[in-house]
């Protein structure tokens, strides 16, 4: 597995690449439905947070500069209790590649193709994920790169495209039911942007890791800008009342532009979000086959990918009967259980990290 | 080895490319517009028709509709539409719907549990117009008209172009209107849409009236000049039509054009009172004067201009006493409230007649007239 670089461009576009689409997919209205007209607020209040994990994650990373999350872990907490916290990582990431599998095939098949079983989106996707691990890492990276420079376009020309529907007077008032909802809402991104985790699996084959720091707190901010159009256009379009009620808010925007003959923009959204859903998986997908692979000490990962392709496609069924309950899941439960092991066991692991080294030093 | 991946990759452009949902043209029937009545029969709660486009063999016009309206009953509307598929032998396909047309009766009762379905449903499009008639929906959508084959399509045209026809219409989209019913403190208005006859023969549709709801519940009817008060106040116009009486002593009226119109709102709440502030810049052309005074004279233009503005904010205040006499807040101002005053919208929110009660208009229109078309002095003048 030696040999492997890719730069610390193609890492950051990896990590914008996979939390946006998501994010925007299945998250805006869990962020909608606690933080109501001041998600933006939300935002705001999320960059520290969000900073912060970055700042970790790339701490970690420059602290252990050739071991991965599973590596490191297990050289900070012991061979034992190290091994014991890497399969919950592993666990977390095989759980949120089945979620935003599950996430895309319930997109197509309630908005687009409802006749078309589940099972087709799931093998398609998983089919073209592991093609593209098998080929390695910097396949997916420049794959993921050649996407993202096309998705960041249409996504601006989508938010200037909505623009005359947008009312931004629906953003008033501000704070009516005071922080807590808002502080909520940051909590709520928080934890999405927590599997932000997933790059201390890439960390180690970026070539050159001295920027990595100043890389991932940009990769946040970008993350930051990236949700600020959705966030407030869904509102301003729709008003906070009717936004609360959508499925995918933002697939509606899209779908309701009518700008002369240029309408039904629906395929701009299933682009975004097919592409961007591809890197997601792919990237959560490399995660866990790398990260088993060094668990157990294996030479080589490949042989690992399919068993695992079939067992995420089994989960990704099986995690929910419907999409609301994927919903009631995000919305409840997620938050905690996310941001306990991706940001909460990350912190733990580098204050560990500093005392064994003062205790050395 | 290389041919055979080759082959693969051949074989899987040939077997995976197209659909299978697809839907051909000649298995589907394109649904153009819909109307919805209320029946008190046993069959079934909802009547719903809907206007299908019938593919024509040549290009002949005869007396005949190019359409087909289907009609069945249910319970619900997925239930009017299924047993819609038992009479049609091709899939309905909602896609193209340009309108939804409820009748008065069932405005009345309420129209929240039938736009569910036209918002859940993946095939429809938020882009239709929605508009009441006062009798049945039914014989609107069948009623052959002269200008336009399709009755569905002339409707929407009839609001599409209305801007370009100087004529002010609500234009309410289904997405508008469900936003509108969603949020607290601001009450729908839609249009109304009549069959108008002209020599004994209904020959065209008329877009006549305003129909205001309270909630979802149709309580009235404003008609006239007036209606036109909710898209001033919104300056969504630019080009409308203002008629006024000739200044001075003379007899006669004058017709203004709007090119340019902007205005600005600001609601401020002061010893209980509800001061509702709109800065109104109007500009355009005097087109028109039955009086044979000169009117682009300095000291009568400003009279002239004086009469528009007072002709616009009588527009705009009696739409809202109108309004208010029925209960509905047609202008949002429960809306606006509660963005300035979150705090006095809290209160407010419980008893919204009393707050409309305290409203009052404080409007300043700036009106200016540019142009007076190709002449200066009209020929009566001349005459005289």
């Amino acid at each position: 597995m030696e040999g492997i670089r890719i730069s610390s461009i193609q890492a950051l576009m990896l990590a914008v690449a996979s939390i946006t689409v998501t994010g925007h997919l299945l998250f805006i209205p869990v962020i909608i439905n606690h933080a109501g007209r001041d998600s933006w607020i939300s935002l705001l209040f999320a960059i520290i947070p969000a900073v912060l994990i970055g700042f970790v994650i790339a701490l970690l990373a420059q602290r252990y500069p050739e071991q991965s999350l599973i590596e490191y872990s297990q050289t900070i907490l012991g061979k034992w209790i190290g091994k014991i916290v890497a399969i919950i990582f592993l666990f977390y990431f095989f759980h949120e590649a089945s979620l935003s599998l599950r996430g895309f095939s319930e997109f197509y098949n309630s908005a687009i193709t409802p006749r078309t079983p589940l099972m087709i989106y799931l093998v398609a996707m998983l089919i073209l994920a592991t093609y593209a691990i098998r080929n390695r890492l910097e396949i997916l990276a420049r794959t993921n790169q050649t996407f993202l420079i096309l998705m960041i376009p249409i996504g601006i020309l989508a938010s200037f495209l909505t623009h005359k529907d947008k009312d931004y007077q629906n953003l008033l008032p501000i704070l009516e039911d005071g922080f807590s909802p808002v502080v909520m809402g940051a909590f709520n991104i928080t934890s999405l942007y927590s599997s932000f985790i997933v790059m201390a699996m890439v960390f180690p084959f970026v070539s050159n890791k001295k920027k990595l720091k100043r890389f991932s707190i940009l990769t946040m901010l970008i993350l930051i800008v990236m949700f600020l159009g959705p966030v407030s256009g869904v509102v301003t379009v729709f008003g906070e009342e009717r936004a609360m009620g959508l499925y995918f808010p933002t697939f509606q925007t899209l779908r309701d532009i009518e700008i002369g003959a240029l309408q039904r923009l629906d395929i701009l959204g299933v682009l975004l979000w097919s592409l961007g859903s591809f890197s997601k998986i792919a990237l959560f997908f490399y995660a866990i086959v790398l990260g088993l692979a060094q668990l157990f000490h294996l030479d080589d990962y490949k042989i690992l990918t399919i068993p695992t392709a079939a067992l995420l496609a089994i989960f990704s069924l099986i995690t929910s009967d419907d999409l609301i309950g994927i919903y009631r899941f995000l919305m409840h439960i997620y938050p905690y259980f996310a941001t306990l092991i991706a940001l909460v066991i990350p912190l733990l692991l580098l204050l560990i990290s500093q005392f064994k080294q003062l205790k050395r030093g | 080895m290389k041919i055979i991946r080759l082959a693969l990759l051949f074989v899987c452009i040939v077997l995976l490319s197209g659909c299978w949902d697809k839907k051909e043209l000649n298995e589907v029937a394109v649904v153009i517009g819909v109307g919805i009545d209320k029946v008190s029969e046993n069959e079934g709660v909802y009547e719903i028709t809907a206007q299908v486009i019938k593919p024509q063999e040549d290009d002949q016009q005869g007396s005949e509709l190019p359409t087909w309206s289907v009609t069945a009953q249910g319970e619900t509307i997925m239930d009017a539409i299924k047993n819609l598929n038992r009479l049609s032998p091709r899939r309905l396909y909602w896609s193209h719907l340009q309108i939804i047309i409820f009748s008065e009766g069932l405005a009345r009762e309420g129209v929240a549990p039938i736009i569910t379905w036209f918002e859940r449903d993946r095939d429809s499009r938020a882009g239709s117009y929605v508009v009441v008639t006062r009798d049945s929906a039914q014989d609107l959508l069948n009623q052959k008209i002269e200008l336009g084959s399709i009755p569905a399509k002339a409707m929407s045209d009839l609001l599409d172009s209305a801007e370009q026809r100087q004529i002010i219409a609500r234009k309410v989209k289904l997405r508008d209107f469900t936003t509108v019913l969603t949020t607290p403190g601001i009450d729908p208005s839609l249009d109304v849409i009549q069959p108008k006859n002209i020599r004994g023969e209904v020959e065209a549709y008329e877009l006549n009236d305003v129909a205001v709801f309270k909630d979802d519940q149709l309580v009235g009817y404003i008609g006239g000049a007036i209606m036109s008060g909710t898209e001033l106040l919104k300056d969504t116009y630019d080009y409308f039509i203002v008629e006024g009486v000739c200044p001075g002593n003379e007899e006669g009226f004058f017709s203004f054009q709007s090119t340019d119109y902007e205005s600005e709102d600001e609601l401020t709440l002061k010893n209980e009172e509800l001061t509702y502030k709109l800065d109104i810049f109007v500009e355009g052309n005097l087109s028109d004067q039955t009086c044979s005074a000169d009117l682009l004279d300095p000291e009568r233009m400003e009279q002239v201009e004086k009469e528009i503005g007072e002709v616009i904010t009588s527009r705009i205040e009696n739409e809202f006493e109108r309004a208010k006499e029925m209960g509905s807040d047609i202008y949002g101002i429960g809306q606006k409230l509660r963005r300035v005053y979150p705090d006095a919208w809290k209160t407010a929110q419980d008893q919204p007649d009393e707050m409309l009660e305290k409203v009052t208009f404080d409007i300043q229109v700036e009106a200016n007239i540019r142009r007076s078309g190709l002449i200066i002095e009209p020929t009566q003048t001349e005459i005289e």
